[in-house]
C-alpha cells in the first residue's frame, strides 16, 4: 500500500532548563492512518503533542524540524502557524471540562472556532455544527447547542470536542489521552468515532495513550516512548507479535489476560 | 454469617427547582440488596453515574441512605453506639481513586501510615516505627520513603501508601473505589497483584468498585452490575453476562491484540 506522508518530526529535542524532556525524536504520520503513541506517565507523550502543535511552554527550548507537508512549522511566522492550527491540525485533549469555556454555550464555541478561520454567517455555522455533531452521534444537536459545558457529561463533552475538531475538517488530528477520563462504555464510543474518521476522510490521526487496549483497538502504527525517547516504532501487528525493546515486552506483559 | 449485609438500600438526592415548585427527588440507589462473605472479593461495575460511588459511601458510613439497612459484622451501621462505630471503623477501611487527595500534604508518609495506629493501638514510638517499616515493606515500598511527603511520590507509590494505611490496623474489609483507575497499565497490574497477595496473607475481603469490567473480573470472585442505581445482575466468576447493561460493559472491553478487533461501523 502506498504511504502518503503528512507529518514528519526530525531530530526533535526539547529541554526545560537543564532537563531533557524529549531527545532526538523521529516520527512520521501518514494520511489515512492512525499512529498510536504509548508510554507511561511522565514519558514525554504530551510534550511531543505540544511540540507538534508548536505550543510548548515558553520556558522550554526546542531544536529539530517539524515538517508538515514539507513546510517546517518551527520556522513559519505566528500568523501562518495560527492558520495551520485549527484548519490543518486539531488537538483533542484529555480533560473535556477544562477545554471549554464554562460561561459560553456549545454554540458559542462553534462560532468562535469557525470564525477564527472562515468568514461564515451564523446560520451556516449552526448548520455545520449540527451536521458535525450528528456525525459524532450526539443525540439532539439543536438542543445541545444551547447547553453550557457543565450541563453535559464527560463522554458527551468529549464528543462535542471531537465534533468541534471535525467541523474544521483538519488533515491531522492529535488526540492526547482522549478517553482516559471516561468510563469504558464511553471510551468504546469515542474510539469508534476515530475509526469512522479514518475510514471517511484522508486525515492522519495521532492518538496518545497509556492503554494498550486503545492501541490494539485502533492503531495502524505504534511508537513507544520511554523517558523522553522513542524506543520502538512498528506496525501494530509487529508491535504485538515481535516486540524488540525490553520495555515494550514489559508493557505487553502488563496486559490483564485470562 | 455474612460480613456485610446491605438490605433494600435506597438513596434519593433532592434538587431544588425554584421557590414555588416542589423539590425534585432524584433516585441514585434503588432497592440495592446484597451480602458479602468473609474473605471474598466482590466486584461492583457500572458506567459513570450508575451509583457505584454512592453505594461505597453508604457502606463506609460517610453518607446515610434514605432507607434500608447496612449491617457490618451483624451491627447496624446507622444505629450503632459510638463504641460500636469505632470497632466498625477499625474493621472497615477504604482506598479512593484520587490518591493525593486522600492525604494531608503536610504529613510525611510515616505520619500518614501511623495515624490509624495512634487512633487504635497503644504502641510505643519505636513499635510504631517498626510497624510503619513493616507496612511499607508489605506494599513493596522502600523504607526511606517514610520521611518523604506525598507530593514527592508518583501516583502508583501514593496508592501503595493508601493501601498501607488501610491495612495498618488489620481491617476485615477494604472498599476500593476506582482505586487503580488513574494509574497507567503497568502500575495497574502491579497494584492488582499486590491486592491479591495481601488478600491471601491478611485474609481480607474487598469491595472492588470500577467502571472497567476487565480489571474487575480479574480480581473478583463475584461481580455485581449496577445500572441507573439498581443492581441488575450478579455474576459468579466464569459465568456469562446476560443483562443488556452487563453486555454493554462486556463489549466495551478492548482487545488484547489487533487481530481481535471487532468490526465496527
Amino acid at each position: 500500500m502506498e504511504r502518503k506522508i503528512l507529518l514528519q518530526v526530525k531530530d526533535l529535542n526539547v529541554q526545560i532548563g537543564e532537563q531533557e524532556i524529549l531527545s532526538s525524536i523521529n516520527l512520521t504520520a501518514n494520511k489515512g492512518r492512525i499512529l498510536g503513541i504509548i508510554g507511561e506517565s511522565g514519558s514525554g507523550k504530551s510534550m511531543l503533542c505540544q511540540a507538534i502543535m508548536q505550543s510548548i511552554p515558553a520556558e522550554a527550548k526546542s531544536t529539530g524540524q517539524i515538517l508538515y507537508q514539507d513546510i517546517d512549522l518551527t520556522s513559519v511566522t505566528k500568523e501562518r502557524l495560527r492558520d495551520y492550527r485549527g484548519r490543518h491540525m486539531s488537538m483533542i485533549t484529555q480533560n473535556p471540562l477544562a477545554a471549554f469555556d464554562s460561561i459560553q454555550t456549545i454554540e458559542m464555541h462553534f462560532r468562535e472556532t469557525l470564525k477564527a478561520h472562515y468568514v461564515l454567517h451564523k446560520k451556516e455555522i449552526r448548520q455545520i455544527a449540527i451536521s458535525s455533531m450528528n456525525k459524532v452521534n450526539l443525540p439532539n444537536p439543536e438542543k445541545l447547542l444551547q447547553y453550557y459545558p457543565f450541563q453535559l457529561s464527560g463522554g458527551m463533552l468529549q464528543r462535542v470536542m471531537i465534533a468541534l475538531s471535525f467541523a474544521m475538517q483538519p488533515k491531522l488530528y492529535i488526540a492526547d489521552e482522549p478517553t482516559t477520563a471516561l468510563d469504558t462504555v464511553n471510551q468504546k464510543k469515542i474510539l469508534s468515532l476515530f475509526n469512522q474518521i479514518r475510514n471517511d476522510t484522508d486525515a492522519a490521526i495521532i492518538i496518545v495513550t497509556h492503554d494498550l487496549g486503545v492501541i490494539a483497538e485502533l492503531a495502524d502504527e505504534v511508537a513507544v516512548m520511554y523517558k523522553g525517547e522513542l524506543i520502538e516504532q512498528a506496525n501494530v501487528f509487529d508491535f504485538f507479535d515481535a516486540p524488540q525493546h525490553w520495555y515494550t515486552k514489559k508493557l505487553l506483559q502488563s496486559r490483564i489476560d485470562f | 454469617m455474612a460480613l456485610l449485609e446491605v438490605m433494600n438500600v435506597e438513596k434519593y438526592y433532592h434538587q431544588r427547582q425554584s421557590f414555588i415548585q416542589k423539590n425534585l427527588e432524584i433516585p441514585v440507589l434503588q432497592q440495592v440488596t446484597f451480602s458479602l462473605q468473609e474473605g471474598e472479593c466482590l466486584g461492583v461495575v457500572g458506567q459513570s453515574g450508575s451509583g457505584k460511588s454512592t453505594l461505597a459511601r453508604i457502606i463506609l458510613g460517610i453518607e446515610n441512605p434514605t432507607s434500608g439497612i447496612v449491617r457490618f459484622n451483624n451491627v447496624n451501621l446507622y444505629q450503632a453506639s459510638s463504641k460500636e462505630k469505632k470497632g466498625i471503623r477499625r474493621d472497615l477501611q477504604a482506598v479512593f481513586q484520587n490518591s493525593f487527595n486522600s492525604f494531608n500534604p503536610k504529613q510525611t508518609i510515616a505520619e500518614i501510615i501511623e495515624e490509624p495506629l495512634l487512633n487504635f493501638e497503644n504502641f510505643s514510638k519505636s513499635e510504631r516505627q517498626r510497624k510503619v517499616e513493616e507496612l511499607l515493606n508489605c506494599v513493596e515500598l522502600e523504607s526511606n520513603m517514610a520521611n518523604k511527603y506525598p507530593s514527592q511520590l508518583s501516583g502508583g507509590q501514593q496508592q501503595r501508601v493508601n493501601i498501607a494505611r488501610a491495612i495498618a490496623i488489620n481491617p476485615k474489609l477494604i472498599v476500593l473505589d476506582e482505586a487503580i483507575s488513574s494509574l497507567d497499565m503497568i502500575l495497574q497490574k502491579n497494584i492488582l497483584q499486590l491486592l491479591q497477595s495481601l488478600q491471601k496473607q491478611l485474609k481480607l475481603s474487598y469491595i472492588f468498585i470500577s467502571h472497567d469490567l476487565n480489571v474487575t473480573r480479574f480480581i473478583s470472585d463475584r461481580i455485581l452490575v449496577m445500572h441507573k442505581g439498581r443492581l441488575v445482575e450478579e455474576i459468579h466468576k466464569g459465568d456469562p453476562f446476560k443483562h443488556p447493561a452487563s453486555l454493554e460493559l462486556f463489549n466495551a472491553i478492548l482487545p488484547l491484540h489487533p487481530r481481535d478487533r471487532q468490526k465496527t461501523c
